[in-house]
């Protein structure tokens, strides 16, 4: 090409590019009334629009700047690809935070545990922007990528503009907005970004080699290819993330967490009839994948994380079987566990590493998580859950939405991790009393029983709406 | 050493297929943001200390490529090219720069000892070391997007 054909060129394949980012962002419209967004997801929606805005402007000097140098007007046009390729992913993220209106996400929820976040030292400005996703799952979400795809992307387009350092994405399946105790595993994602925010890997990533190189001492280490060998520093840390995850949201949230993740995962088909874990339906659980740690290991580690932290005592003699489950997994010990995706005995091995480095993570969520309990080390809430838990009870199967409770002689409002734990606690032993009292008290219809659950889920979303307003009036 | 080539069909299978793709569109937008922050230091003589550390990570995948120690490489953190995929890329992207010692260059540019007459030509080595490596990783993302889901 002459110097005339390719100043065409580039002309023509800028303006496309240019188009193609405008129809990307065009979405993110910001008026005022319907439909309505939280302040964080206005946030992020007003950032894809900043950037896109940032990204139009360099897009439009773009040719201008082009050298004359061959081999540098190689490398100055590749950056056309790398910003569209860039622009692709940040498209998947842009109609589900658009979807993400005040309507469709569990607003009371993310902004309780904003406030319980925000108790975290180093976290006391963080806000979160829920999005929406079309995979029923909410353990892939990844926040780092798309922040990182947009940090990177904005400082190449423009040094001025930034990301919101207090932003976090986490994500939801688009169809569960409403089923508030599931959304509860929220708090796993929110884990993914403090672990990012207060760089916690900073803190165990010494661990890992260590542990690997420990149990892979020669000749032990014959097992491994060198693919493998290289793999498994990254493998472990992505299991540790994910246990970080899991005991945050232990601390965030309580036994509700936990049980979110049960129902989540419908684990409670682990337990046989006998009232104990069966080893033929529960085989696949016992084994670690390469992203995350087995599920009765993670199930197993939470709960003992409740024990600890004085949860356990109060839920324990809780009819259920979900609580049954929970207890069956204390009682699992390390040979339980398998990694078999990579041939025993190397995979026993990396369990065996990764269990040495287990102790170091859960003191280091300790320590991100302090100021949630009290001098003890217990969570601070559990003398107010067994204060007001039973009223809590006597509320719902009345019918009352639990937000202002009358204790003894006076009014009493419960905190809301007080009331989304009792809550959930009826939700798993009390719908057999709702039933008894509706009209078909007998009845054994699924339809009528999950009615109940939800109206229960009702109750304690308005429960934790009115006194997120009653705070929000005393203050 | 392993290639990338022989890994990528187990890799799709066994890893979560956006969060792995999405790791080659970070390498490709790390690798032009230190060409960028590079064009300036050649300018300019100055570079910002997350420049330099984002380089010094490069510099130190390139020095453990192909090695085989008896330790476990440290974990690979948050960096663009730290995961064993991106390390096998950053070293078969690096070898047939071997010649103009790319390797040498980058070491005097994070150390601070490139002479400013030499830098444009430093610079210019070391930026088409990554002109090849952010083309290599928008290939592979490209190629990775593009794959069938089910």
């Amino acid at each position: 090409m002459n110097g005339d054909e390719r100043k065409r060129a580039l002309l023509h394949d800028t303006a496309v590019c240019y188009r193609f980012v405008k129809a990307t962002a065009a979405a993110c419209k910001l008026g005022s009334g319907f439909p309505s967004y939280s302040s964080s997801t206005q946030t992020l929606l007003k950032s894809i629009k900043d950037l896109s805005s940032a990204t139009l402007d360099y897009l439009l000097a773009f040719p201008s700047k082009s050298p004359e140098d061959p081999v540098e007007y190689r490398r100055r046009r590749q950056s056309l690809v790398t910003i569209r390729l860039a622009w692709q992913n940040i498209h998947l993220y842009v109609q589900p935070a658009v979807d993400a209106d005040t309507l469709n996400v569990p607003t009371e929820l993310i902004q309780m545990l904003t406030d319980r976040v925000r108790l975290i030292q180093g976290c006391g400005s963080m806000e979160f922007a829920a999005i929406h996703t079309d995979k029923l799952n909410y353990f892939q979400f990844p926040p780092g990528e798309f922040e990182r795809t947009v940090l990177d992307l904005a400082s190449i387009v423009s040094a001025k503009t930034e990301w919101p350092p207090d932003l976090g994405i986490i994500a939801l399946p688009h169809s569960q907005a409403q089923h508030l105790f599931l959304n509860g595993l929220l708090a796993h994602e929110i884990g993914h970004s403090i672990f990012l925010r207060l760089n916690c890997l900073e803190q165990i990533k010494n661990l890992i080699p260590g542990a690997l190189d420990n149990v892979f001492r020669p000749p032990q280490d014959v097992g491994l290819d060198a693919a493998e060998r290289g793999r498994l520093p990254g493998i472990l840390q992505d299991w540790a993330e994910e246990i970080f995850c899991d005991l945050l949201g232990v601390h965030l949230l309580g036994p509700s967490f936990v049980l979110a993740s049960i129902e989540f995962f419908d684990m409670a088909n682990r337990l046989g009839g006998d009232g104990h874990i069966d080893q033929t339906a529960a085989k696949s659980d016992f084994k670690f994948s390469r992203s995350h740690p087995s599920r009765l290991f993670r199930l197993s580690r939470q709960t003992a994380l409740l024990e600890k932290l004085g949860w356990w005592d109060v839920i324990k003699a809780s009819n259920s079987h979900n609580i049954q489950l929970m207890n069956e997994s204390l009682s699992l010990r390390r040979n339980s566990f398998s990694f078999e995706e990579i041939i025993a005995p190397t995979g026993d091995r990396i369990v065996d590493a990764f269990y040495q480095c287990i102790e170091g993570i859960e003191v280091e969520v300790e320590r991100v998580t302090e100021a949630l309990r009290d001098d003890a080390g217990h969570a601070r809430e559990i003398p107010e859950y067994v204060a007001l838990k039973d009223c809590v009870d006597t509320y719902l199967s009345h019918a009352v939405v639990p937000s202002t409770l009358w204790v003894k002689d006076g009014f009493k409002t419960p905190s809301s991790i007080v009331l989304l734990n009792a809550a959930h606690m009826y939700y798993l032993t009390g719908i057999e009393d709702l039933i008894k009292s509706s009209d078909k008290p007998e009845s054994d219809d699924i339809h009528l029983r999950a009615v109940w659950m939800e109206r229960v889920e009702n109750w304690t979303t308005k429960g934790l709406e009115d006194i997120s307003m009653l705070k929000k009036e005393g203050a | 050493m392993t290639s990338v080539a022989h890994l990528k069909g187990e890799e799709l299978m066994r890893v979560s297929t956006t969060e792995s793709t999405s790791r080659y569109l970070s390498m490709a937008l790390a690798s032009r943001r230190l060409m960028n922050h590079l064009d300036i230091f050649s300018l300019t003589g100055e570079m910002d200390e997350p420049t330099t550390s984002a380089l010094r990570n490069l510099l130190s995948i390139i020095d453990a490529g192909g090695q085989t120690g008896n330790s476990f490489a440290p974990v690979p953190g948050t960096s663009p090219f730290g995961r064993y995929e991106q390390t096998l890329v950053v070293n078969e992207v690096a070898q047939p720069f071997n010649l103009k010692d790319v390797r040498g260059k980058l070491g005097h540019i994070i150390d601070g000892t490139v002479p400013a007459g030499e830098r444009p030509t430093a610079v210019r080595d070391v930026n088409e070391f990554l002109y090849d490596l952010e083309n290599r990783a928008l290939h592979e993302y490209s190629e990775m997007s593009s794959q069938r889901e089910w």
